[in-house]
């Protein structure tokens, strides 16, 4: 169970995982030795990785497509793999609702993702995409704990 | 397009955004200064924030799903608006292909997001809904994220 003070500490990870100890200790009026306490039993129950969330398109890389894939249960670990291993793929997830995954993709052109399509072919029983068109929202959960029911931690 | 330096960067703060400069400038060779000033440069730009990923489940949140949503047309930019500052959206994308938002939710209970969607239809006219739990995560954030592959993404290979 998360205090109000983590959740304090959590909030200013979630909004730059870069910010010093120092910083958040000014900014929250807490010590920077409680900070430090919490940190460790913070990251040690909920955080899973500290990451920098890029703009793919100033990579070159135009085209964030979400798939629903379904596959025959036989594949599924074959298909696992495959998707762990792409270094295409951004994120995936196991859903239900008569799809198996969700999985997001990032490619520079359409050449990239035909092919993408073509190694997965071989898994898919039946899919679906998403382009993405804008990204309005990411990872923006716990980025402002004003208003939070603080009983819900 | 990035030159080769600057991708290996970003894939290491892709694998630990809080990773020290000084560990950074050992395991990349490049003078930290340099190393700072590039995170510097793309702040805002090509990076659009430095986070850290939870176990949503760790703190209560185990109904998590993707939602599908199609509404109205008329009413698209304020629904856009209103998930964009809803605390229990992690995630809102614009998408095609029959829908028109995808989002990513949490909630403490099944019964809590039966009640967001009962909220959201009852404020908007939504004209189709789909909604997918997320049973398990396999993979999160993990392009490039390993700097071997930033070398296929450079100019200067």
């Amino acid at each position: 169970m998360l205090t109000n003070t983590d959740l304090v500490i959590l909030s200013h990870l979630r909004r730059n995982a870069r910010k010093s100890l120092v910083n958040i200790s000014k900014e929250t009026k807490i010590p920077v030795s409680t900070i430090f306490d919490r940190l460790s039993r913070i990251e040690n129950i909920a955080v899973k990785k500290y990451t920098s969330i890029l703009n793919f398109s100033k990579l070159n890389h135009n085209l964030l497509i979400n798939y629903a894939i379904k596959t025959i249960k036989e594949q599924r670990p074959e298909l696992s793999k495959f998707l762990d291993t792409n270094p295409q793929i951004n994120s995936v997830y196991r859903i239900n609702n008569g799809f198996d995954m969700m999985v997001e993709c990032v490619f520079m052109d359409l050449k990239q993702k035909e092919d993408f399509e073509d190694s997965l072919s071989r898994f898919v029983h039946d899919k679906k995409e998403f382009h993405v068109i804008e990204e309005l929202k990411k990872e923006g959960f716990l980025t402002n704990i004003d208003g939070l029911n603080k009983q819900d931690f | 397009m990035l030159k080769k330096k600057d991708l290996i960067i970003m894939s290491y703060l892709r694998q630990n955004s809080r990773q020290r400069l000084t560990s950074m400038s050992r395991k990349t060779q490049m003078p930290v200064s340099t190393i700072y000033d590039r995170i510097k440069s793309y702040e805002g730009g090509l990076i659009k924030k430095h986070t850290c990923l939870l176990d949503f489940s760790k703190l209560g949140f185990s109904t998590r799903a993707t939602i599908m949503l199609k509404v109205n047309r008329e009413s698209r930019d304020t629904v856009g608006e209103f998930l964009s500052h809803h605390q229990s959206i992690n995630t809102v994308y614009k998408v095609n292909n029959g829908f028109d938002f995808m989002l990513e939710a949490l909630f403490k209970q099944i019964k809590d997001l039966e009640d967001f969607m009962e909220m959201i239809e009852s404020k908007f006219k939504i004209d189709d809904s789909k909604t997918y739990f997320i049973i398990d995560e396999i993979k999160r954030e993990s392009f490039l994220s390993n700097p071997d592959t930033a070398e296929l993404l450079s100019i200067d290979k």
